[in-house]
């Protein structure tokens, strides 16, 4: 039986795209197959980090509407085996989704995938609770500020009372992601801790991705930043994945780097 | 098929009830007036007299001319709904049927179900923290949340409101104007704290309790807040 995971986060721009492809290429690159469906319709984005936007032919919404299959329409990533895509519509908007539709089309993707992401739209209006109505776990991307924080906290709310599992009476088992952490900002007191945003939502940790310039590179290349194995965040991805599926990985990049003397003298 | 003659059904009939307050002589006039008001619609209708509003002292009650007064003013008389205490003889010579008027159905108020009590006053309790946007509220009770108010809830209750964990949202207790409705939290923290509609907001707060244990209540129409 397949595994639902809702992408999510309440705030806009917090990296939740960024975090489905990383998470999706990681789990593919494990060896189970994958597939991330972009609930963002009228917004379409994953298609880019993926960089598989040429290939889109038909999309999710033509999907549901009965005008093409799964097979013609989910897009196989050409660097990991395993790993597929369903794009949204970019002309169409939210309204086009129904809650008959997407639970046709996850449990046609159920019968041949290990993992289904939902990549959330922001809000919390009907593309978010389209994409987190059916999910067995979440992911809560979160950045270490305080209306991200309160965003995320909303959309538990909403996880933990308009979801199918929460309608049977059931929980929808709950990640923190916290991306765009920056240890020295931290150390300054600019930006919130780890055990600050831990605190407020209550929820386990599965990773921390400190700020790194290779996020915005991937992301404009279309290459998922779990692929670039020198950068700190594609590494912290890959360790949130391993926790994911159950792994014990200490966690790394929380401390900043200390300067050498060299560093302080020039100012660098 | 059965061979039997006849068959013995139970049924329920709607009829009239002629109840009897008073065996004067204006009994028939009475009567014969409201027949005739509208006689089509009494037209030989079943009826049942009922006696068991009358005196139960009374003993020269001539039953039978009750029965022929009806019988004048075209109704059919079928029994007599009798008080217990009344003496049946004199009832007997009408040949109707009598029906025992049963005071325990008529006259007591439905038994109150002894599994349930009348007022169910047991606190609600929220086992999960109450996430941002989320509202509740404990009519008629007080609240007890296992788990930390986030900042952007709201929980209200017409008792006391009991948070175990950081209390960062709102509370509002004894919302219906109980006075001495408490909020205790683990962790103070709160936006807004309200008992009875008087209120403090987190800048107005005692210092000495931010971030510890406290509780909230209300004297001489001002919220106080202590440490525990």
């Amino acid at each position: 039986m397949a595994k639902i995971i809702v992408v999510t986060s309440g705030k806009g721009g917090v990296g939740k795209t960024t975090t489905s492809a990383a998470i999706g290429t990681g789990l593919a690159l494990t060896g189970k197959k994958t597939v991330i469906i972009d609930f963002d319709v009228g917004l379409r984005n994953l298609d880019l980090i993926m960089g598989c936007e040429r290939r889109v032919v038909y999309d999710f919404v033509n999907v549901l509407n009965n005008e093409a299959n799964l097979s013609q329409t989910l897009i196989k990533d050409k660097r990991v085996n395993n790993l597929f895509v369903l794009p949204a519509s970019q002309t169409r908007d939210k309204d086009s989704l129904t809650l008959e539709g997407v639970e046709r089309v996850l449990n046609e993707l159920a019968e041949t995938f290990d993992y289904i992401i939902c990549d959330s739209p922001a809000g919390i209006e009907k593309g978010a609770q389209m994409a987190l109505y059916f999910a067995d776990e979440a992911i809560i991307v979160t950045n270490p500020e305080v209306s991200s924080v309160r965003d995320s906290d909303r959309i538990l709310g909403i996880l933990q009372s308009k979801s199918r599992h929460a309608e049977n009476g059931a929980m929808v088992k709950e990640h923190l992601l916290i991306t765009r952490y920056n240890p020295a900002r931290v150390a300054d007191g600019e930006m919130l801790s780890v055990s600050d945003v831990e605190e407020i939502l209550a929820i386990p940790l599965i990773g921390v991705i400190p700020e790194s310039e290779s996020v915005l590179k991937a992301s404009n290349q279309g290459v998922p930043v779990i692929h670039d194995e020198e950068s700190d965040a594609g590494n912290a991805y890959i360790d949130a994945v391993k926790r994911l599926l159950g792994e014990e990985v200490d966690f790394r990049f929380l401390t900043a780097p200390k300067k050498g003397i060299l560093k302080r003298l020039i100012g660098a | 098929m059965s061979n039997d003659c006849f068959r013995l059904k139970g049924s329920v009939l709607t009829t009239f009830i002629l109840e009897l307050h008073d065996d004067s002589d204006e009994f028939g006039q009475q009567l014969k007036n409201k027949v005739d008001a509208t006689p089509e619609f009494f037209q030989q209708s079943p009826v049942i007299i009922d006696c068991s509003k009358l005196d139960p002292t009374t003993t020269d009650i001539n039953y039978s001319d009750i029965v022929s007064v009806c019988r004048d003013n075209g109704l059919q008389p079928i029994a007599f709904k009798y008080h217990p205490d009344l003496d049946l003889s004199a009832v007997k010579p009408t040949k109707l049927a009598v029906i025992e008027h049963n005071s325990k159905q008529t006259d007591k108020a439905p038994a109150e179900n002894p599994l349930l009590p009348a007022n169910d006053h047991s606190p609600k309790i929220i086992n999960k923290p109450v996430r941002s946007g989320q509202q509740i509220y404990a009519k008629d009770r007080d609240l007890i949340v296992i788990g930390s108010v986030s900042g952007g809830a709201e929980v209200l209750a017409d008792g006391n409101i009991h948070v175990y964990g950081s209390l960062r949202g709102r509370a509002l207790a004894g919302v219906t104007g109980n006075h001495k409705a408490r909020i205790f939290c683990s962790s103070n923290e709160a936006e807004l704290v309200s008992i009875t509609g008087h209120f403090l907001v987190s800048h107005s707060h005692d210092t000495a309790t931010w971030k510890k244990p406290a509780q909230f209540y209300l004297e001489d129409d001002t919220l106080h807040v202590v440490s525990l």
